[in-house]
């Protein structure tokens, strides 16, 4: 209380001042008249007054002292004294705010992204309960349960209240210009209660709609709502064309619902069929279809109490379905357990961001040295003017705090810049964000704010520091009589400059490392050609083999185009994760005893290896007489050939492989050169089946113009279209941008830690800029005497730039030790890093060695013109 | 806290001491003479002391505001037994408060320092 009445008694001081004069006269008034009335005259009296008062202004001040905090006028002279001593030197001020300014708002905008992924909760009610429900095996790897096991461990479980799932997949939808295609999220009826949908208009769905048997029915999202509906407030009760069977809507999501951290952003929801198919363990799809399984845990119950209850769900379910589990090695290898959904959602981005929040912090600590030069060579300035101050009688905390007063003003400039820094960088950001952070929305929210403050007092404390310490010893005739010399404090300076090194070169290094990586790993993909390739998705509707007939329809009429080479179709673009396991007829080493082998699995046409390119070693491609009613035949790659089959006569022979309907023993045909898939170092075993022998909705279009031309989207649309209308085309990409985009984790790291190291590298050779100028600016007299002693110019720019030089040197060097250490924790923290060789270190230090020599030998060439006689004249 | 006071403390034990006695005698005299001017508790303090203890004034009244600051007294501008305008200070029940705590350090220091005189 006390402290805030005096606080605002500052802007009530002449009244106070006039009380106080009051108070005192009045005082003095009866003093006299006491005199006076005791027989004295007044003059006496008055004095007599005045001497029994005893000192007036000290009692005044006092009386000040205890009614007005006067921190408030001193912190405001101290700030306007500091505005006034940086508007003097203008180019070294804007220097070290605009550093700390970007290393503020560097930070402030890497926290954000940090912020959004890791720690922000996820926006439904009672998200710190929910987990995500996965299956472990204690040797390594997991996967999500099937529905047959969710459903019993809805009903078994203790230690939790609900348990729901969905999958996602795209979905066709008629009516509007042309078929589209969207993303469509199947659910359990349990799992958008959970989420905490509400509906905007009409109804969620029930568990009736997933009901086998009952009417198709579909739940909008508000932005499909908007438009193909035009935000009709009658949407509700109107059908919708999906997949070709009209589904009527039941309802639609208010715009404010998402489920992008977990779901992506699905813009239809329809009910999961819990159908036998589904959900008895005898059902076609049930024990391979696994789905992503959410659960709330009742109140009050830990992790590991949940944990410990689906163990023994797990356990009953080996003891009742053996067969079932017997490839997991049973209930000693095989457990469920639970993982918080936030930690689970933020796993992926958690690492990189936090090795991206490391190097941004270096770069801040960068910003910090620059900015600690450069209030060195302000407190050196000004030492004279401290001394003389000091000698005036001002006190040792008095000055400490006007330092640090300076300090503050320059670093909430520099936070208030690096804000709007923030703003731009983090809107940069949101648009380049790989799926990985893609947890919520990025921004610079209140505890983004809370962080830059930290920041800025956290620099003020660390930057200010080392000049405010030197007024706490006595400093006064030295300082005062003559301009002390520079080189006993230029020590620390040199340090800090091998430090500002040290640093960037960590940096540097570290960048190098990433983008070499993201560069091999584009290069490793290697064993086809994507150039000019177009890719197209499609999704067949009709079914079984006549989905087959289709395709061929759609391949034969595409080929048709003018300045078309090649058209070919496949289940995916490339070799996907091998899972497909498989055995070699007639091969002892692959019995069920050996361990599981497994291979990449693809459905492709028969063009497909002409248009990418890939090599046939052996037999032949398929052929459209390869069908249904015919052998089974399939392809594989030069690694199969070559593990499998030493003698070298893969073609002939028989291969088993397939899970589930796909299962099928096929006689190889081929042998084609292997295909890496993305982000793996390794070759892996490949094998291709043929389109017209394997139905598969899901397919691409690859298309290779005849080089040199180009085939346009609306004409291969059309050939489609002249097969089957209303065959919806979607994602259209050229193919090695979607290859790129298999990077697009690795290559945003490697860009912005890019950025930083940039960044860095700018501020340091900045940073490094302004110390030599400051010194060698203190040291023309000098250098005019050594010229006018007969220096030469080789003399006088060792003398400048030699300790430096040499200081920026034993930085590198440890900038090069450190770099090998921080390049362990980059490899452990982004998978497929390439190893750091001496080279990218060698030439990283030279290319950054150079560009510092740049800067320091700068400045002394400006000092070497400069007249030795006017500058000896001068002062 | 201004820097001055902090600056001087921890040098000048002795006009610690003064303060806190300065402190227990306006309190106490307060407290027998309800509202009083600063002239007032000069008076009495010497009149009561028989002309032992004398308050400096530029002591008294950088006290009297900083004891306002803090709630222990209340001021109030009112009329004087001649007829001026003079700052009248009362004591509040935080004042009372403090007063006993004086009061009893001040019995505890003085018993303190008699034994010491007594047996020493």
């Amino acid at each position: 209380m006390s402290l805030l009445s005096r606080f605002f008694n500052r802007w009530r001081e002449p009244k106070l001042s006039q009380e106080f004069d009051d108070e005192i006269a009045f005082h003095l008034e009866q003093r006299v008249e006491r005199n006076v009335r005791e027989g004295m005259d007044v003059t006496a009296a008055r004095a007599e007054a005045r001497r029994h008062f005893g000192n007036v202004s000290l009692a005044r001040e006092g009386m000040r002292q205890a009614r007005v905090a006067s921190w408030v006028d001193d912190f405001a002279a101290d700030i306007r004294y500091a505005f006034r001593v940086f508007a003097r030197q203008p180019v070294l001020t804007g220097i070290a705010v605009l550093t700390l300014s970007l290393g503020i708002g560097a930070n402030a905008a890497i926290y954000s992204v940090l912020n959004a992924v890791l720690f922000r909760p996820l926006p439904f009610p009672d998200a710190d309960r929910t987990v995500l429900v996965n299956e472990r095996l204690r040797s390594g790897g997991g996967t999500s349960p099937t529905i047959p096991e969710i459903l019993d461990i809805r009903a078994r479980s203790r230690t939790l209240d609900v348990v729901t799932f969905f999958d996602t997949r795209d979905a066709q939808i008629d009516g509007g210009s042309e078929p589209a295609y969207v993303s469509t999220t199947r659910v359990d009826p349990a799992f958008l209660p959970l989420m905490g949908a509400r509906p905007a208009l009409g109804r969620l769905l029930t568990d009736a709609d997933s009901a086998e048997g009952s009417a198709r029915v579909v739940l909008l999202s508000d932005g499909l709502w908007r438009r193909n509906f035009g935000s009709a407030p009658d949407a509700v009760g109107r059908s919708i064309t999906v997949n070709g069977a009209s589904h009527l809507i039941v309802g639609v999501l208010p715009p404010a619902f998402t489920v992008a951290f977990i779901a992506g952003e699905p813009e239809m929801y329809l009910p999961y069929p819990l159908v036998p198919a589904y959900t008895q363990r005898s059902g076609e799809f049930a024990n391979v279809r696994r789905v992503p399984t959410l659960a709330r845990l009742k109140p009050g119950v830990s992790l590991d109490a949940a944990s410990a209850d689906l163990a023994a769900v797990a356990a009953g379910l080996i003891a009742e379905h053996p067969h079932l589990y017997a490839e997991f090695g049973g209930a000693a290898n095989f457990v469920i357990d639970v993982q918080p959904l936030r930690a689970a959602v933020g796993e992926s981005g958690q690492r990189p961001l936090y090795m991206l929040f490391g190097a941004v912090v270096l770069v801040l600590l960068i910003a910090c040295v620059n900015a600690a030069q450069f209030l060195l060579s302000h407190a050196i300035e000004r030492e004279p003017e401290v001394a003389l101050r000091s000698a005036l009688g001002a006190g040792r905390a008095r000055l400490v705090r006007q330092s640090l007063s300076e300090t503050l003003l320059l670093a909430c400039s520099a936070g208030a810049l690096g804000l709007v820094q923030a703003f731009g960088i983090v809107s940069v950001l949101r648009s380049q964000l790989p799926p990985m952070l893609m947890v919520g929305r990025i921004d610079v929210d209140f505890r983004v704010l809370g962080f830059v403050a930290a920041l800025a007092f956290g620099t003020t404390l660390v930057c200010g520091l080392v000049p405010s310490l030197r007024f706490s010893r006595p400093l006064l005739r030295p300082s005062l009589d003559a301009r002390g010399s520079t080189t006993r404090r230029s020590r620390a300076r040199q340090v800090l400059i091998a430090v500002e090194v040290a640093l960037s070169v960590v940096l540097l290094v570290q960048a190098a490392l990433l983008m070499r990586t993201v560069g091999v790993l584009q290069r490793a993909q290697s064993g086809f050609s994507p150039e000019s390739v177009m890719a197209l998705r499609i999704r067949g509707m009709a079914g079984g083999p006549a989905l087959g007939t289709t395709y061929q329809q759609f391949l034969e009429r595409i080929s048709a185009l003018p300045d078309l080479a090649r058209a070919a179709m496949t289940g995916s673009v490339l070799p996907r994760f091998p899972d497909a396991p498989f055995t070699i007829v007639g091969n002892a080493e692959t019995d069920a005893a050996s361990p599981r082998q497994s291979a990449s699995y693809q459905i492709v046409s028969p063009g497909y290896f002409a248009v990418l390119g890939i090599p046939f070693l052996q037999g032949r491609s398929f052929a459209d007489t390869d069908t249904v009613g015919t052998t089974p035949v399939a392809i594989v790659n030069e690694q199969i050939a070559r593990r499998h089959f030493p003698a070298g006569d893969p073609v002939g022979r028989q291969i088993r492989a397939g899970v589930g309907p796909r299962a099928a023993t096929m006689t190889i045909v081929g042998v084609v050169g292997n295909v890496r898939p993305v982000m793996q170092n390794d070759d892996v075993s490949q094998l291709y089946v043929s389109y017209l022998q394997q139905s598969e909705p899901n397919m691409t279009v690859l298309v290779l113009p005849t080089a040199g031309r180009t085939v346009s989207l609306d004409a291969i649309k059309r050939a489609i279209w002249s097969v089957e209308p209303r065959q919806a085309v979607f994602s259209v990409v050229p193919l090695d941008e979607m290859l790129a985009q298999r990077v697009h984790g690795h290559r945003f790291v490697a860009t912005i830690l890019g950025s930083f190291a940039a960044l860095a590298c700018v501020m340091s050779v900045a940073g490094i800029f302004a110390v030599i100028s400051y010194l060698t600016s203190r040291r023309l007299k000098e250098i005019a005497l050594r010229r006018a002693i007969g220096a030469q110019h080789s003399d006088v720019l060792r003398l400048l730039s030699g300790q430096t030089f040499a200081w920026t040197l034993i930085g590198l060097a440890f900038g090069a030790g450190g770099a090998y250490i921080a390049s362990r924790t980059v490899g452990a923290t982004v998978p497929n890093v390439v190893p750091l060789d001496f080279w990218m270190v060698a030439l990283t230090s030279i290319g950054y060695l150079i560009v510092v020599a740049i800067a320091t030998i700068l400045p002394a060439l400006q000092a070497l013109r400069v007249d030795p006689a006017s500058a000896l004249r001068a002062e | 806290m201004s820097t001055q006071e902090k600056k001087t403390r921890p040098r000048d034990n002795r006009r610690d001491q003064l303060q806190g006695t300065l402190d227990l005698l306006v309190l106490r005299t307060l407290a027998a003479g309800g509202a009083m001017h600063g002239y007032a508790i000069t008076e009495r303090v010497e009149a009561v002391s028989r002309e032992v203890l004398r308050i400096e004034a530029g002591s008294l009244y950088p006290a009297l505001h900083r004891m306002t600051e803090a709630g222990w007294v209340k001021a109030e501008w009112d009329t004087s037994e001649n007829n001026r305008r003079a700052r009248f200070y009362t004591l509040t029940a935080a004042g009372r408060k403090r007063l006993a705590e004086e009061e009893e350090h001040w019995t505890q220091l003085a018993q303190a320092v008699g034994r010491v005189l007594k047996h020493a």
